[in-house]
């Protein structure tokens, strides 16, 4: 059985589109402060992306749910006060079980609040589907961040610290590469990555054809 | 005038439902929050009154502090007291980019620093926040406090007030260096008056 018969014809595009062909770091180039910030290590990514697809699931559950009652001159009130709760509810959850994890996210967890995938992804699709396609739209949107900061985190650790996940892998004489520890280390790994992505995923954006 | 009514009723329904929900989780994680504070600030006593502990034993942190430290208080202000009588309190004031906190050890005559550790601050990562690793601030054990301690940001410390800074991080020493002095002002009368 395929997963187009598991979720049927529309979820599959949901999912292909977020996923991949409209991937939300490659394609509209959103969530991207946080992409470049927290990216110096892998566990950093893994909490990041788990606080997201976290915080995506139950916006798009409560959005989606209630889209037929959201007045629609409140929405974007109504999404803030909605992700703003999700957002709050994982940062007390890191600070009581994963402190050392919590101070090494610093100020990146609060702002969760301001990543355009979730905000985006309210007004693009949560508030106009269904809950079972917003909740699917959700996953996508969610595991392609992720993939695209592990990608980063990856490359980043293993030039900048020497290790991945914070085993050393690298032979004793391995000099650190310090700039990929640092934030400009960031930008041009995030860029490479999106080279690499926007091209398998045959990308087009508008307005930069030649 | 109805649409609008329904917006606000909405919006404040919507509201009270999310903040019950916060409070909800806030009740389950505000006294592991607390703990893990608690724990951080004990460890960090520790290490600047220079007692050992096995980091790695969860359990025997609070049972090593409770041991060799005791916990004083006089008002509103709390101070800690080692077995061989140094005294550590915490401090907190501002840096050069953001509130600093944290804590410092003196030596039972109020004279020398035993230790000074940071728990928070706003600094510029990679160069004022070099300040508060650990191996730096080792330098800072065994200083003169009176009259008062300096930090050199070009360096050539000589005497025993004067600690070498770390160039790059000049405004950032200052601020240290004005948070230990005046934290020392105002504790010293407290706990005299107390002993």
């Amino acid at each position: 059985m395929s997963l187009k018969t598991i979720v049927g014809a529309k979820g599959y595009k949901v999912l292909k589109n977020g996923i991949w062909s409209d991937h939300p770091v490659c394609s509209t180039t959103l969530g991207i402060c946080s992409a470049l910030a927290i990216t110096n290590k892998i566990e950093n990514a893994i909490a990041m992306s788990a606080g997201v697809i976290f915080v995506l699931l139950l916006t798009s559950l409560l959005i989606s749910t209630l889209r037929k009652l959201i007045p629609s001159r409140v929405r974007i009130i109504t999404y803030m006060i909605v992700i703003a709760t999700c957002v709050t509810i994982v940062d007390k959850f890191l600070k009581a079980y994963f402190p050392p994890l919590s101070e090494a996210m610093g100020p990146y967890i609060p702002l969760i609040i301001t990543n355009c995938i979730i905000m985006g992804r309210a007004e693009a699709f949560f508030v106009q589907n269904n809950t079972y396609h917003s909740i699917l739209d959700a996953i996508a949107n969610g595991l392609a961040y992720s993939y695209s900061l592990l990608a980063v985190a990856v490359v980043r650790e293993f030039l900048g610290f020497g290790s991945v996940l914070g085993f050393t892998v690298t032979p004793a004489g391995w000099e650190n590469w310090v700039l990929m520890a640092l934030p400009c280390g960031a930008f041009f790994v995030l860029g490479i990555v999106l080279w690499i992505i926007r091209t398998l995923a045959n990308i087009e954006l508008p307005g930069a054809k030649g | 005038m109805k649409e609008r009514i329904i917006m606000v009723v909405f919006i404040l329904i919507l509201g009270s439902f999310l903040t019950t929900a916060l409070v909800i989780v806030d009740n389950f994680t505000a006294p592991k929050i607390k703990a893990n504070e608690e724990k951080k600030l004990q460890i960090n006593l520790m290490k600047i009154l220079d007692i050992p502990f096995d980091e790695k034993d969860e359990s025997s942190i609070k049972q090593t502090f409770t041991e060799n430290v005791e916990t004083l208080s006089k008002g509103d202000f709390t101070y800690y007291k080692s077995k061989n009588n140094d005294i550590a309190f915490e401090i907190a004031g501002p840096g050069a980019f953001g509130p600093l906190t944290g804590a410092m050890a003196i030596s039972s005559d109020f004279e020398r620093l035993k230790g000074v550790t940071i728990l928070s601050n706003s600094e510029t990562p990679g160069l004022g926040t070099r300040l508060f690793e650990e191996v730096y601030l080792k330098n800072y054990k065994g200083k003169k406090i009176v009259p008062e301690i300096k930090v050199l940001s070009g360096g050539g410390a000589k005497s025993e007030n004067e600690v070498d800074g770390i160039t790059g991080a000049t405004l950032t020493g200052v601020a240290l260096q004005n948070l230990l002095n005046k934290e020392y002002k105002r504790v010293k009368p407290i706990i005299s008056e107390s002993e």
